[in-house]
């Protein structure tokens, strides 16, 4: 799965904000405003990945999280980006 | 035609005359900034996005400000969707989704300060940061109901207006904000101008006092937020 728009991402306000570019900014949820989790793998859905993949990434950077919260943190990312409709699978 | 635009040279030339008909006390001379030219393709563009039919002749005049909303970021500065105004020499925004009633917030305003206030823009005025401050500048571009002036004044405070019965006006965080800002503030399809335009709203949001304004209709509704927002100034005096 990948994002299906092309995105700037900057941090405003301690928030990470992803703003879709061009054309496809005037649909609707073009602003998506996340966490540094959800920073973490929005920017790993640039390109094709798979759910286990970013999981294996984030278990990488976050020590102390299991496995299960870290899946459950991106079940519930992805879950959000789906409802927006930036998400290709 | 040379217009002078938040202190910047705009050279235009168009289709219809209509920009140069409402832009006649921001005329100016000497070298320009930026040239802007609107072509047909770019009327049916603005047809395009529009979200209802308008004439060509107002197209023109949105073709002309989105061209100039997409080079500004690069001039440190953005068009902020606002009615905003000065008060003592101070700049308030009030910042709201199209049809929640900041004009008539706003001249709620003008009947409680009388000639201490003045309009800038009702609608779409330019903010830029010149010596790191955000100061904003009134428009050609007033909305519908046409108030503003060429003028300027340094935004001081920029508040979020809500409808409510009850009246009530709470600083907010720089958090609270975002959502806000995020749909006041015109963002750019030119990617340069998009990341430069992120950089602008973090620094305009550590620049001036947030607020949440609740009103209703009535002048209290301005009262309440008079008071709140310039109470340090009234204690001070």
């Amino acid at each position: 799965m990948k994002l299906k728009y092309n995105f700037v991402t900057s941090v405003v306000a301690d928030k990470t904000v992803a703003v879709a570019i061009g054309n496809e900014l005037g649909k609707k949820n073009g602003i998506i405003k996340m966490n540094e989790t959800g920073a973490f793998i929005f920017n790993m859905l640039k390109n094709d990945v798979e759910k286990k993949a970013i999981v294996d990434a984030l278990e990488n950077e976050y020590e102390g999280a299991t496995r299960k919260e870290l899946e459950k943190a991106v079940d519930s990312f992805l879950a959000e980006l789906k409802k927006c409709g930036v998400l290709k699978i | 035609m040379i217009y002078s635009l938040a202190e910047l040279k705009i050279e235009y030339s168009g289709l219809f005359g209509e920009v140069e008909k409402i832009s006649t006390e921001y005329l100016s001379s000497g070298e320009p900034d930026l040239k802007i030219g609107i072509n047909k393709e770019d009327i049916e563009t603005e047809r395009e996005i529009a979200e209802q039919p308008f004439p060509d002749r107002v197209l023109e005049t949105t073709a002309f400000y989105r061209k100039l909303a997409e080079f500004l970021p690069k001039k440190q500065a953005f068009v902020l969707h606002s009615a905003l105004f000065d008060v003592d020499g101070e700049g308030v925004a009030f910042g709201a989704l199209s049809g929640t009633g900041k004009t008539t917030h706003m001249l709620l305003w003008q009947r409680l300060l009388g000639d201490r206030m003045t309009i800038v823009n009702g609608d779409k005025p330019i903010v830029r940061f010149i010596d790191e401050k955000p100061i904003a500048f009134g428009t050609p571009f007033r909305g519908k109901e046409n108030f503003g002036s060429n003028t300027k004044t340094e935004l001081k405070h920029i508040c979020f207006i809500e409808r409510s019965l009850q009246n009530s006006c709470e600083e907010i965080s720089k958090e609270e904000a975002l959502n806000g800002i995020l749909t006041q503030v015109y963002m750019p399809r030119d990617v340069e101008s998009l990341v430069l335009t992120m950089e602008l709203i973090n620094k305009l949001l550590s620049s001036c006092k947030l607020w949440r304004i609740k009103c209703n209709m009535d002048i209290s509704a301005a009262e309440t937020a008079y008071n709140a927002i310039f109470k340090e100034k009234k204690d001070e005096a």
